[in-house]
């Protein structure tokens, strides 16, 4: 069966992820982000959004990818359930079909990547697209998401 | 959608008259046979029994139904109630809570209504459970209000415009009279819905002693009384229509329409269904509300086809304030059950949620108000300057309005309690004046949803530990009832909250004893401390002075519980106890939650905000004013040591920088103070906390976050966390 789905896409380094579009809220410009002491590396610390205060995740340090200079750092908020993020990307490219039902969920095209925080791969035109596990990335209950997966179902 | 506003609506109204049945109930259990509180018994259940049946909640309304059944024979005296029949009610009552709170959750669970509801028709003795207004029998004994005047005992009142049904629970929401509030409104299904239709119209005074039909009547001239200090003229209109005339109902329906556009109809005879339906014999009238001139409304009714005459005389004042007042009273008087008045006029009921929009949409404004202050201040253009703080005035004037809207009398939840004590009661056999004060004092309805768990478990616990046994009372002197008193009051910045007993108080030995069994202590420690300190171990997790634990409070999962749920509401929770003479717990909680007077302050280029209602004062310490013990560092106020908490050691593990003057301020956490080193002090400022959201849950030192007017975030420090536990 043929599933298609619209993932958001962005790029981290020069691998692109993608997630699905319903969890993508905004792109923001980098920003000033308050540090909150005593929390998680990969936890940037907290930025202003419309009034809210919305933590921001930086997914390269969670992913444990390297670091390299980017000129413009973007960030992209998520929402899951009801709770908002924001992942600190360097470029949102589109918004993009993706067929999961053809995802690869073979370990060996990730050796880089911890593959807890990955749900597969799916091939590109001419790149691999990573469908990122948001709930691993955030670290939350995996239920939260299926639910809401459920949820939008109906 | 719209089904689902009446739900809630249905909801609340429910929980309204429930808790009607439930303080009445209490009552009746005082005095048997007090027909004041049976006649309100029955209203309460008849009109439960209408707005279920008609929003399809059939079991609803069957239970309600021969409830109502079984207080239609005690009122007409056939029986009489005894201890069995209060169980049973108490239980039905349980049982519509229930099915309530399933409603309100959207479950759907079997409820199994046919066993209690064949108990109570037993009761009534109506063995098939047969239709209970056949049992109507007219008791010209003087129970009923006299109908006043010039009113007709058998009619019953209208909804809104062209609304429902009277029994249905829509009418209230469109009310042209605002002066009556939703819960009165319904009162007015109490109106005699299934009576017969009326004899001859105004027959003075000849009421058939069904209590409910005078009440309508009653709430008839409350509504025209309220109308008339509105401006608004109470007319009776009696309208003639043509004697050929084929579609009576439909003329009758054009009569009402027509006067609804000048005014409100609070009451027709007959009533309106049966007008609308043309059961009539083409003459009938009405009670009309209107600032109009009556030849206005001639006009306007004789240019409606084929009515023929109409009549329209304002009505005389008529004095109600006995009546009612005797009934008040009589309510008051009853017992040391606390009652509180179901007045809801000049009220709206409106959704809690839209209060909550207004107020974060409010808080949205209070930060760009900040905004607007930074930029005036750089600008430093005078007439910009007024322009703001004209803006900054009427910003606070307007957060005390808007916080007062979500403040709610303390006895939405203290009204639960009297029933849980006699349920306790009788669980523990003991005996227990329970009272009430205050219970007008208003606080954040978050805050008291979130107050009410931790009540009852300490409440629980003054009954189960605190009040002892009769016989033991009585060895000790005591009289042989204990009292327990619950105390709400508003104090500064703060409301509190008192549970007091008359009981066997708090044992310190006991307290200490443990203390050291569990190794929290040692025995000599245990005799150096005050009784003060010693009765804060009870707040300690898994700490219970019980010597047996039972079902009714906790098993050691009690005070420290309690405690922490008030802290996290920024409240505090304080003990004193007499040994032999009672205990009293005291709980402090702000009065609102959201916006705070803060202090600013830097550590390490960043800004925090510090919550004033923490803050003793602040200090610029000298170097020699900073003594060092070991590696900690203190310093003296006041003849006393306080220990300086470095805020750049506790978040960045760094020291901070070294000054000729060190910032500290001086904070306090009960009888405790601390000294926080900053590097600056920034000014004092209103701030919005907003939580750090689900995400990042508690983080160590800080209770949330706010925008500041530069659109930066600063964390808002917990200073509690910097004490020791």
């Amino acid at each position: 069966m043929e599933t298609v789905e619209k993932h958001m896409i962005f790029k981290l380094n020069d691998q692109y992820f993608g997630i699905p579009v319903e969890h993508a809220i905004s792109i923001e410009k980098m920003q000033e982000i308050t540090e909150v002491p005593g929390t998680e590396k990969y936890i940037r610390g907290l930025i202003p959004l419309r009034g809210e205060i919305v933590p921001v995740i930086d997914v390269k340090e969670r992913l444990s990818l390297r670091q390299a200079e980017t000129e413009e750092e973007r960030i992209l908020i998520i929402r899951i359930g009801d709770m908002q993020a924001g992942f600190i990307i360097d470029e949102a490219i589109e918004v993009r079909d993706i067929e999961t039902s053809k995802m690869d969920t073979s370990p060996e095209l990730l050796k880089s990547l911890d593959k807890n925080f990955v749900h597969g791969v799916v091939q590109g035109d001419d790149h691999l697209v990573i469908l990122l596990n948001i709930a691993a990335v955030l670290d939350i209950e995996e239920e939260e998401e299926e639910e809401e997966a459920i949820a939008q179902e109906q | 959608m719209e089904t689902d506003q009446y739900v809630s609506l249905f909801l609340d109204e429910c929980r309204d008259y429930l808790q009607i049945l439930n303080d009445q109930l209490l009552l009746l259990e005082q005095e048997p046979g007090n027909r004041d509180i049976i006649g309100e018994i029955f209203r309460a259940a008849h009109t439960l029994k209408g707005m279920a049946a008609a929003m399809g909640y059939e079991k609803i309304a069957a239970l309600t139904h021969s409830m109502e059944n079984v207080f239609e024979k005690i009122r007409s005296g056939q029986i009489a109630v005894h201890t069995e029949m209060m169980d049973t009610f108490f239980a039905v009552i349980e049982h519509l809570e229930g099915m309530l709170a399933d409603i309100a959750g959207g479950k759907k669970r079997q409820w199994e209504v046919a066993p209690i509801q064949a108990r109570l028709e037993e009761f009534a003795g109506n063995a098939q459970g047969a239709d209970g207004s056949g049992g109507r029998t007219p008791q010209g004994t003087g129970a009923g209000s006299a109908a006043p005047q010039g009113m007709n005992a058998d009619s019953t009142t209208l909804h809104g415009k062209g609304g429902a049904g009277p029994q249905g629970p829509a009418g209230s929401g469109v009310n042209l009279l605002g002066a009556t509030g939703a819960g009165e409104n319904s009162q007015r299904t109490t109106g005699v819905a299934g009576s017969p239709p009326p004899g001859a119209a105004g027959a003075n005074g000849t009421n058939n002693g069904s209590s409910p039909a005078g009440d309508a009547d009653e709430f008839v001239m409350r509504i025209a009384g309220k109308g008339r200090e509105m401006g608004y003229v109470p007319y009776k209109i009696t309208v003639q229509l043509h004697k050929d005339c084929l579609l009576k109902g439909a003329r009758a329906y054009m009569v009402i329409t027509a006067l609804e556009d000048c005014g409100e109809v609070i009451q027709t005879s007959p009533p309106v269904e049966d007008l609308e339906e043309g059961r009539f014999d083409g003459e009938f009238s009405l009670i009309l509300l209107s600032r109009d001139d009556r030849d206005v409304i001639q006009d306007l009714l004789l240019n409606i086809l084929e009515v023929e005459e109409v009549q329209i005389e304002a009505l005389e004042e008529i004095p109600l304030s006995g009546a009612d007042g005797n009934r008040a009273e009589s309510r008051g008087n009853s017992g040391n059950w606390p009652v509180f008045s179901n007045n809801n006029s000049n009220t709206i009921r409106v959704q809690i949620n839209k209060i909550d929009e207004v107020l974060n949409l409010f808080e949205e404004f209070v930060i760009e108000r900040g905004r607007l202050e930074t930029i005036a201040e750089t600008l430093k253009n005078r007439r910009l300057d007024e322009c703001v703080e004209n803006i900054s005035r009427i910003t606070s004037q307007t957060q005390t309005v808007l916080l007062s809207l979500r403040m709610v009398p303390v006895h939405h939840v203290f009204s639960r309690f009297p029933r849980m004590i006699r349920d306790l009661c009788r669980e523990l056999d003991k005996k227990v004046d329970f009272r009430i004060y205050g219970g007008d004092t208003e606080l954040d309805r978050l805050v008291l949803d979130e107050i009410s768990d931790p009540l009852i478990h300490m409440i629980r616990n003054s009954l189960d530990h605190g009040i002892e046994r009769p016989e033991e009372r009585r060895k000790k002197g005591k009289p042989e009832t204990g009292t327990v008193i619950l105390r709400a009051y508003h104090s500064g910045n703060h409301v509190y909250i008192e549970i007091e007993d008359d009981g066997a108080g708090l044992d310190r030995e006991k307290i200490a004893a443990k203390a050291v069994e569990k190794g929290l202590l040692t025995a000599g420690e245990a005799a150096a401390l005050s009784d003060g300190e010693i009765l804060q171990y009870l707040f300690i997790p898994g700490f219970s002075t019980a010597d047996k634990v039972s079902g009714v409070s906790g098993r050691g999962v009690g005070l420290d519980v309690v405690k922490n749920k008030i802290e996290s509401l920024g409240g505090h929770l304080f003990v004193s106890s007499r040994r032999g003479e009672g205990t009293v717990f005291t709980i402090q909680l702000p009065l609102t939650l959201s916006i705070i007077s803060s202090l600013l302050v830097q550590v390490r280029g960043r800004t925090f905000a510090i919550p004033l209602s923490s803050i003793i004062r602040i200090y610029k310490l000298k170097r020699e004013e900073i003594l060092t013990i070991g590696h900690k560092r203190a310093m003296e106020v006041r003849g006393k040591l306080v220990p300086l908490v470095s805020l750049s050691e506790v978040f960045w593990s760094a020291a901070g920088e070294d000054r000729e003057e060190t910032a500290v301020v001086l904070v306090k956490k009960g009888d405790r103070t601390a000294g926080l080193v900053v590097d600056r002090f920034i000014g004092q400022k209103e701030i919005v906390i907003k939580s750090l959201g689900r995400y990042l849950g508690e983080v160590f030192g800080f209770s949330g976050a706010t925008i500041l007017g530069d659109g930066r975030i600063a964390l808002v420090l917990d200073p509690d966390a910097f004490f020791a536990r």
